[in-house]
């Protein structure tokens, strides 16, 4: 009988362990990527009485017991290994653990194809600020940054959506794009020459969204080269010659595995190549804005854009503006700032996005620089 | 409240067993009673009023009609007591059905609809309504007299293991529990209570939930995307959801008793294996079953009636009462009165036949049982025949549904603890998890268990955020 009540009392102790791990964390448990925090509630009497207080404090105390961390990691694992599921909504895997946002999957099947017509409207009036900005001095380029799900586009997920391949956003905003005399990159089609050529570096990594550092140097080299040829300049290029792998991923090469919060990470073998930049003065660093998704985030890290320009400027999602000390964060949002003032400084302007941001093409900036260059 | 949130499983159930473990004896039922309160008024703090309040008045009704001489005023303090519950369970369970179809007929007529209000239902009022009826039946008939003490018959009706989605544990099984369940509360006790809970959770968590998930997006595909062997599979899934959410449930609430020394009914025996539809009633749900018999088809006059026809037609109507008892919606009723036709068809001939084929009768029960889950899962008549009319027709699927490892994984694993107490031997082992005392060894292996248990479904209660039980909205 000693031992059964010892059991129990074992027992006890287990199911209050979290409850007081929550309230004098004496374990940390790290932290569970992509969730958001739960705040907690306050008490009243009319929130209890019409049910508030209760979904309220529930919710928070389901995502903030203690251990959390923990039972999420254990049961993600439990589904990853034995059913290969993944309980995040949003990845899909292959079973060779290859990760893809859906989103670009639906770009890649063309499930989110917008119509034939749908990019007209927009290019037309990104045409005639290309145009504008010309006559300026300087140069417009739209880069339609290269997606995974194009890159390994005969190892996909199933979707739903993507029984049949359709049209896709991409294809019809370069085709249309091309017959406006558009400035335009096709990072996608430029990727896929590259995949040809065997190499033991990623391009993309299994457990990433975005493009390795490796794949983004390819791609800050192609932006760098056509600068130089429409401006007639030479710039600096980055160069590398070593190559360190590692089994640690840095910046954003698994961020889709981090979202995972598995007890295991996939294994992945990542190159991150040394660069470094040449300090030649007779080379011309123009002043630079990009405007795009989180595709540039690659080219700012580690100083890449920086050493290619001057005063470089990242409107994320022309939402955010961020120098080039990024690390401290947004120095204004946009809807407060004198973005026409920094246009007229500026030598060039990139507008990129990935294919499934492609129907917001500018986010906002396209319409909004029209508008004032070409008041009615 | 519900039990599989990380509210009850990591706060409200240690701090009660805590407080339970160490406070006095005589202290503990009025322990158990204002939890009971707290995890009502938690989850529903405008109803703990109502059942408070009902209890109260009922309590009075039958202490006054046991103290009453005349036959007439027992009776009509009997009455009083039925139509205050049943009126109130009428009230807030079928006032919205009823004045649904009222409009139907009115519209249909040309007639100007009645402005209704939609009510909320009280969690559990179909459950706890049942047990105050046992109370006053009870005494009325002298099987028990009613308890002194008002809080104790506060503590039966509103006792929180089981006041949500049952066992519907009737006052004579229970009466003299109130006073001795200290007695039975050992560690032995404790423990296999605390093994069944988590058993039972881990039947809601990991294979209802999973199987449930299936059944939702099978049946939510349109009728002309739905194949013929998808319809099938989602009825299936359908079929076991309920049967382990239900008796997941019913394990916990068990478990949870057994922790303070209560000894609650059994509710489910396997009830897949079962040989005929009469069979499949007596394992299903028992203690409704039992409610139904003692409380209905007896008074009604049960095996002892002087024409058959009359005993088919009281069988058919106990359940057709047991279908709207489950909700105010004309699925159920059908369901209700399709279970009550195969009872009357088995007991006209059909049992013999039955008999004769032995335990493979089992697949033409869980079919039968399987076809009728669609109308209670459905609710509604016309889409449930579109639906049976899909199952049996041949259709091919071109809808975008597509079953996933974990879903196989779970469906196989429902179906082999559905089906594997079809061997005897499988039978000896449930019984020695289920009833009989462990030894040492049992116990360090079925400890194990359990914290895995408790492990794996709190990760996955706590990667959702609401996890409501399927008869909770009873």
């Amino acid at each position: 009988m000693k031992a059964r009540k010892i059991l129990f009392f074992i027992f006890l102790g287990l199911l209050l362990l979290p409850l007081l791990n929550q309230h004098l964390k004496f374990i940390d448990s790290g932290e569970i990527y992509g969730i958001a925090r739960t705040p907690n509630t306050t008490f009243s009497w009319a929130k209890w009485w019409d049910g508030s207080y209760r979904e309220e404090k529930e919710r928070y105390i389901n995502d903030s017991i203690g251990f959390r961390q923990d039972f999420v990691r254990i049961t993600n694992q439990v589904d990853f290994s034995l059913f290969g599921k993944i309980n995040a909504g949003w990845i899909k895997r292959t079973p060779d653990n290859y990760l893809y946002y859906d989103g670009y999957l639906r770009a890649q099947c063309g499930a989110d194809y917008a119509g034939d017509g749908y990019p007209y409207e927009i290019l037309e009036k990104l045409k005639f600020l290309q145009d504008t900005f010309q006559k300026q001095g300087k140069l417009l380029v739209v880069i339609y940054a290269p997606s995974k799900a194009n890159y390994f586009s005969d190892n996909l997920p199933p979707l739903p959506e993507c029984k049949t391949q359709g049209k896709t956003n991409l294809q019809n905003y370069i085709r249309i794009g091309d017959s406006l005399g558009i400035n335009q990159i096709d990072l996608n089609s430029w990727y896929l020459t590259f995949r040809n050529k065997k190499t033991d570096h990623l391009i993309f990594s299994k457990q990433g969204i975005h493009w390795t550092l490796y794949g983004a140097l390819f791609a800050t080299d192609s932006i760098i080269r056509y600068t130089e040829n429409k401006m007639h300049i030479r710039m600096p290029h980055p160069q590398w010659s070593e190559i360190e792998y590692s089994y640690t991923a840095r910046r954003t090469d698994d961020d889709a595995g981090k979202m995972l919060n598995l007890l295991i990470p996939i294994k992945e073998k990542f190159s991150y190549p040394a660069i470094h930049y040449c300090d030649d003065t007779t080379l011309t660093k123009p002043k630079t804005i990009y405007i795009g998704d989180s595709f540039i985030w690659t080219l700012i890290f580690d100083g890449i854009l920086n050493h290619a320009n001057t005063n470089g400027q990242y409107w994320y999602y022309f939402k955010d503006v961020f120098l080039t000390n990024y690390d401290e964060g947004p120095v204004a949002q946009i809807k407060d700032y004198k973005w026409p003032d920094e246009v007229k400084k500026a030598d060039c302007i990139y507008i990129m996005h990935t294919p499934p941001n492609v129907t917001s093409l500018g986010n906002g900036f396209i319409e909004q620089a029209y508008a004032y260059y070409h008041p009615q | 409240m519900v039990f599989s949130s990380i509210i009850f499983l990591c706060y409200f159930l240690p701090i009660f067993l805590l407080c339970y473990t160490l406070i006095s004896r005589r202290y503990k039922n009025s322990l158990i009673l204002l939890a009971s309160v707290f995890f009502y008024a938690w989850g529903a703090p405008k109803f703990i009023f109502v059942i408070l309040g009902t209890t109260a008045i009922d309590f009075y009704i039958v202490r006054f009609m046991n103290v009453s001489a005349g036959k007439a005023k027992r009776i009509a303090l009997l009455c009083l007591s039925l139509s205050i519950n049943l009126g109130l369970l009428f009230y807030f369970k079928y006032s919205n059905f009823f004045v649904e179809n009222i409009n139907h007929v009115l519209s249909g007529i040309g007639y100007k609809n009645i402005t209704w209000t939609k009510l909320i239902l009280p969690i559990g009022i179909s459950f706890y309504t049942f047990e105050t009826l046992t109370y006053v039946i009870d005494v009325y008939r002298g099987i028990h007299k009613p308890l002194k003490n008002f809080w104790d018959y506060q503590l039966y009706i509103i006792l929180f293991p089981k006041l949500i989605a049952g066992p519907i544990i009737r006052y004579h099984d229970f009466a003299g529990q109130i006073y001795d369940h200290i007695e039975h509360e050992t560690a032995e006790l404790k423990l296999r209570g605390l093994y069944r809970f988590f058993i039972g959770l881990g039947k809601k968590v990991l294979i209802a939930n999973v199987v449930g998930a299936a059944a939702d997006a099978i049946f939510a595909i349109p009728n002309n995307e739905l194949g013929t062997a998808t319809a099938w599979l989602g009825a299936i899934s359908y079929a076991f959801q309920i049967y382990f959410d239900f008796s997941g449930y019913s394990d916990m609430a068990i478990g949870l008793g057994m922790m303070m020394g209560f000894r609650f009914p059994e509710n489910f025996n396997n009830p897949y294996t079962a040989t005929s539809i009469t069979d499949f009633w007596r394992r299903w749900h028992i203690t409704l079953g039992a409610w139904m018999r003692e409380y209905l088809y007896i008074p009604l006059g049960g095996n002892r009636v002087k024409h058959k026809w009359r005993l088919y037609f009281n069988l058919w109507f106990v359940f057709l009462a047991s279908g709207l008892w489950h909700g105010a919606a004309w699925g159920f009723v059908i369901w209700g009165a399709y279970h009550g036709i195969f009872l009357v068809i088995e007991r006209l001939f059909l049992l013999k036949w039955l008999t004769r084929i032995g335990k493979a009768s089992f697949i033409y029960s869980f079919v039968v049982v399987v076809i009728g889950w669609v109308f209670f899962k459905i609710e509604h008549l016309h889409a449930s025949l579109q639906y049976l009319h899909t199952m049996f027709s041949w259709h091919q699927d071109i809808s975008n549904w597509l079953p996933t490892n974990e879903f196989w994984s779970m469906l196989s694993i429902a179906a082999f603890f559905s089906f594997c107490t079809l061997s005897p031997l499988i039978v000896k082992l449930q019984a020695k998890v289920y009833h009989l005392d462990y030894t040492l060894r049992r116990h360090y292996t079925m400890f194990t268990i359990s914290v895995l248990l408790f492990i794996l479904t709190a990760g996955y209660i706590t990667l959702s955020t609401f996890n409501p039980f399927i008869y909770f909205r009873f």
